[in-house]
């Protein structure tokens, strides 16, 4: 005859089941076992109270000693050199914006691109197209390397000079080269004007870039 | 005015911004910093110097936690980091306070038992990192994913530390609470 033995938890799985009863290993399991047995929902509740005793061991300073460390903090804070606001935008809305400015730089290259030149607007031949696949590189050239200052700025220099001489330009032309589009205004074309298969190439390369610059 | 009006502010320079800053979480920075290094004065010294540290690090706030996580992570770390340092330099003797395990008393006996200052006094005499862990997760409720980061180790090691830590104490005091 199969005699089925019941297993008790021991205090590491217990705890465990107290602490994190959504991720306890088998705490579906253990939680009926606790409802069965008697024992061991005694020893729960021991660890449980223990770790309610565990959190009032400790005691607080008054309101008085705690205005007083406050008026000490102040009292030791240094002053800024200069506001960096805009510093902080920056960072702020570093997530949003970079990538779009890598998408713009990435547009550009694209119409650059050899695909671009054989169906430039207007029916123009592919000699013709040279000057705008130029100017297009060169606009490619200035958002790429505006998102490597951005990037430099962002990660790692947070300098009172870097706040002032450099994140200041960098936004606006940031935020210029995103709402504007400035690629598209310097070959004198829309984006609209584009046929579909322009357009969709150019938005399928986007979206398959990570803009991992 | 949230606390990321009053960073923003504090950024530009407004020490009355940061005030508020420091008036709201006070409390809660020195009760966690006492919690871990058993010391009410340290815990203020120490409190104090993480929100002196925060304001000349607000430009490296990027806001993607709570100004009140990023904040408790500079406390804790620096807390440990003098833990750490006063470890070295003076001998401590941790277990010689502290009886061997013995046969576990009836859990409601062992609770009513346990003066609060016995119970720090044990948690204060706990290994650095265990006693760290234990003021983040039964004290603040910090998910173990958190701890790792701030204590610079594995989820598996802060789990591992923080049932190593109860299972110490509980037998610490079953024994005192059992002569």
């Amino acid at each position: 005859m199969n005699e089925q033995r019941t297993v008790h938890p021991d205090e590491e799985r217990l705890l465990a089941w107290i602490d994190q009863p959504a991720t306890a290993p088998e705490g579906a399991a253990l939680q009926a076992h606790l409802a069965d047995c008697a024992e061991c929902r005694r020893r729960a509740e021991g660890l449980e109270a223990f770790l309610a005793a565990l959190g009032s061991a400790s005691p607080a300073p008054g309101a008085a000693a705690f205005a007083a460390q406050r008026d000490r903090i102040l009292a030791a804070l240094p002053d800024r050199a200069v506001d960096r606001g805009v510093v902080a935008a920056l960072l702020g809305w570093r997530e949003w914006w970079v990538p779009s400015l890598a998408a713009a730089g990435l547009a550009a290259l694209l119409v650059a691109g050899p695909g671009f030149r054989e169906t430039v607007p207007n029916g123009g031949t592919p000699e013709a197209a040279l000057p705008v696949q130029a100017a297009a590189q060169a606009a490619a050239d200035e958002v790429f390397e505006l998102v490597g200052a951005v990037e430099a700025v962002s990660t790692e220099d947070t300098s009172p000079l870097a706040g002032e001489a450099v994140a200041e330009p960098l936004a606006a032309t940031a935020m210029e080269t995103v709402e504007e589009t400035p690629v598209f205004a310097e070959l004198g074309v829309e984006f609209a004007e584009l046929s579909e298969d322009e357009q969709a190439a150019i938005l399928e390369d986007l979206s398959n870039t990570t803009f991992g610059l | 005015m949230d606390d990321t009006d009053l960073v923003r502010q504090a950024r530009g320079g407004d020490k009355a911004a940061f005030g508020i800053l420091v008036e709201r979480h006070q409390a809660r920075i020195h009760a966690t910093l006492a919690r871990m290094t058993g010391d009410s004065d340290l815990a203020m010294d120490l409190s104090q110097d993480a929100f002196v540290r925060a304001w000349e690090r607000l430009d490296r706030f990027e806001e993607r936690s709570a100004f009140s996580t990023w904040l408790y992570r500079i406390a804790v770390r620096l807390a440990y980091d003098s833990l750490s340092r006063r470890r070295r330099t003076v001998d401590v003797e941790i277990d010689a306070s502290l009886p061997d395990s013995g046969e576990p008393a009836a859990d409601e006996r062992l609770v009513a038992e346990a003066t609060a200052a016995d119970l720090r006094r044990r948690i204060e005499a706990l290994p650095d990192l265990q006693r760290a862990v234990v003021v983040m997760r039964a004290w603040d409720g910090l998910p173990y994913r958190e701890i790792a980061e701030i204590m610079d180790t594995t989820e598996t090691s802060a789990r591992v530390s923080f049932h190593y830590a109860i299972r110490r104490l509980r037998e610490g005091l079953t024994e005192a609470t059992s002569r």
